[in-house]
């Protein structure tokens, strides 16, 4: 138990910390040293002390309600993890994938869906989740994934939205649902980044402002290929553009995920690579591709 | 270390077959001051925590994180259901829920930290990896921290009461300054103020003092 002592220490803190709170910096200071006249000790407790409140006020985690709360499920049953809220292949917001809590739905496409997600740990982030439909055999995406993740985390480039992690998540051991996840760069632009395309209608840009966007992909994807990435699905809806400053900024988003996801892309025998399409699974996105790499060749960066 | 619960808790009331009436009955009895009410509650809102826990730990298997706030709202809405509460029996559910989070959370941390012991982490390490925001029961979380947190928040306890039950609130049963507010019968001004307070003391401590996993 704490000795009287401790106590009168602590709320003397206490007073000076709260009384700190609704002053102004340079207000603060002067506090600060005026404790520090009266106790050297108490002095720098409180001064270290605010500046942690500092930090929190400055992340918003005194105002913030701790995470985003899911929709209660209700029942008394078991695991009812229904179809309620903004449902996307079964996923909706509040669920979690590994270290992520899923927010809102960014998009579908045809691997899975996109999403805003909170990511908890190491780091408190905001990032985009891309969650592969299930069918897909998650182990052998993951081995893929493991050896792309090295080439990938060469590549620091402004234009080239990075991805952080991968991983798997079961949702339902009894049935033996497992979700592979892309953790990514989150690109934001007031709201969240918009396709090339898109962003150049709705601006109404000219044609020397859209050779401009245009120009900086390119300079993106010339960065991946001096490192030897190749994107393999490099379309509108994968280059964003967001504004920095009131300056359009290109991201190039899913670098290295088409080639996870297939193996042929990874170098397996033709014999595989035909199997694959012929059960439709064609890797990247036909109407973008180069005409060598539907023709079944390396997809080289020629 | 102190035993938040005060003691051990086991299932001593039947589930009726309308548990939600049930329980506002308790709460009802519990804040007229009525301790075997309290203790019933106690562990009517421990079970239900610890099965939906224990459900969640085996279908999400890979990297698991259990979220307190999700599970104490999922509690409540077991428990409670579509029955609305008022406000006094409401924060009666959440300080009861959040002591019976603490509660697991610690248990959990013990079991886990029995599994694997040794390798005292390093002060930096301590000091970075406390959560001060929401206590999870996270998969690579290290028992230890939850323990040296537990600890911390019963020392704080010991000097102000009132931060103490802030944190409580805002930490395992993850509500938001307004319900905490609403729970604690404050302004939430004051919980904004003692809950920025109570997380530079923690932090404060953590740092001074590194990891104090023993309560010693």
């Amino acid at each position: 138990m704490p000795t009287e002592h401790d106590r009168t220490r602590y709320s003397r803190v206490k007073a000076l910390f709260l009384e700190a709170a609704d002053l102004p910096g340079s207000a603060q200071v002067a506090l600060v040293q005026r404790a520090r006249a009266e106790d050297a000790r108490l002095g720098d407790e409180l001064a270290s002390m605010l500046a942690i409140a500092a930090e929190d006020q400055a992340r918003g985690a005194i105002d913030a309600t701790p995470r985003p709360l899911p929709t209660p499920t209700g029942a008394a049953g078991e695991g009812t993890r229904g179809a309620a809220g903004a449902s996307v292949d079964g996923l909706r917001p509040g669920m979690m994938l590994g270290p992520y809590v899923l927010r809102e739905p960014l998009g579908e496409g045809g691997f899975g869906s996109v999403w805003i997600a909170e990511q908890a740990s190491p780091v408190r982030r905001d990032v985009a989740l891309k969650v592969l439909r299930t069918g897909l055999d998650s182990r052998a995406v993951m081995a893929r994934f493991a050896g792309e993740a090295r080439a990938l985390a060469m590549m620091e480039h402004p234009g080239i939205a990075r991805v952080f992690d991968a991983g798997v998540a079961t949702l339902d051991a009894d049935r033996g649902v497992s979700l592979p996840y892309f953790a990514m760069e989150l690109v934001r632009g007031g709201g969240v980044g918009q396709a090339i395309t898109t962003y150049a209608r709705t601006r109404g840009l000219s044609i020397e402002a859209r050779l401009g966007l245009v120009l900086q992909a390119c300079r993106a994807v010339q960065h991946a290929h001096t490192k030897g990435i190749i994107h393999r699905d490099i379309k509108p809806s994968n280059l964003l553009v967001s504004e920095q400053d009131g300056t359009p900024t290109v991201k190039v988003i899913d670098f290295g995920i088409a080639k996870a996801l297939h193996a042929e892309a990874a170098g397996a025998s033709v014999v595989e690579r035909t199997l694959s399409i012929e059960r439709g699974v064609l890797l990247g996105t036909p109407a973008y591709m180069s005409p060598e790499q539907a023709g079944g060749g390396g997809g080289g960066r020629e | 270390m102190a035993d938040p619960a005060g003691g051990p808790i086991s299932s001593s009331t039947d589930p009726s077959r309308d548990p939600a009436r049930d329980v506002t009955r308790l709460l009802r009895e519990a804040a007229s001051g009525d301790q075997s009410s309290h203790a019933a509650l106690l562990s009517r809102v421990y079970d239900q925590l610890h099965a939906i826990a224990a459900a969640r730990m085996r279908s999400e298997r890979v990297d698991h994180t259990l979220q307190a706030t999700a599970l104490v709202h999922e509690a409540y809405a077991r428990l409670v259901g579509d029955v609305r509460l008022g406000q006094v029996d409401r924060a009666g559910f959440f300080a009861v829920a959040a002591q019976a989070m603490q509660r697991i959370l610690v248990e959990h941390a013990r079991a886990r930290g029995r599994v694997k012991r040794g390798g005292g982490m390093g002060e930096a390490a301590a000091r970075r990896k406390i959560p001060l925001d929401v206590v999870d029961l996270a998969a690579e979380d290290d028992p230890e921290q939850i323990l040296a947190l537990d600890d911390l928040v019963r020392r704080l306890g010991e000097y102000d009461a009132s931060a103490a039950a802030v944190v409580r609130l805002r930490f395992y049963a993850g509500l938001s300054v307004e319900q905490t507010a609403e729970a604690l019968g404050i302004s939430e001004r004051t919980v904004k103020r003692e809950w920025a307070f109570a997380r530079a003391w923690l932090a404060g401590q953590i740092e001074r003092e590194g990891l104090d996993a023993d309560g010693a």
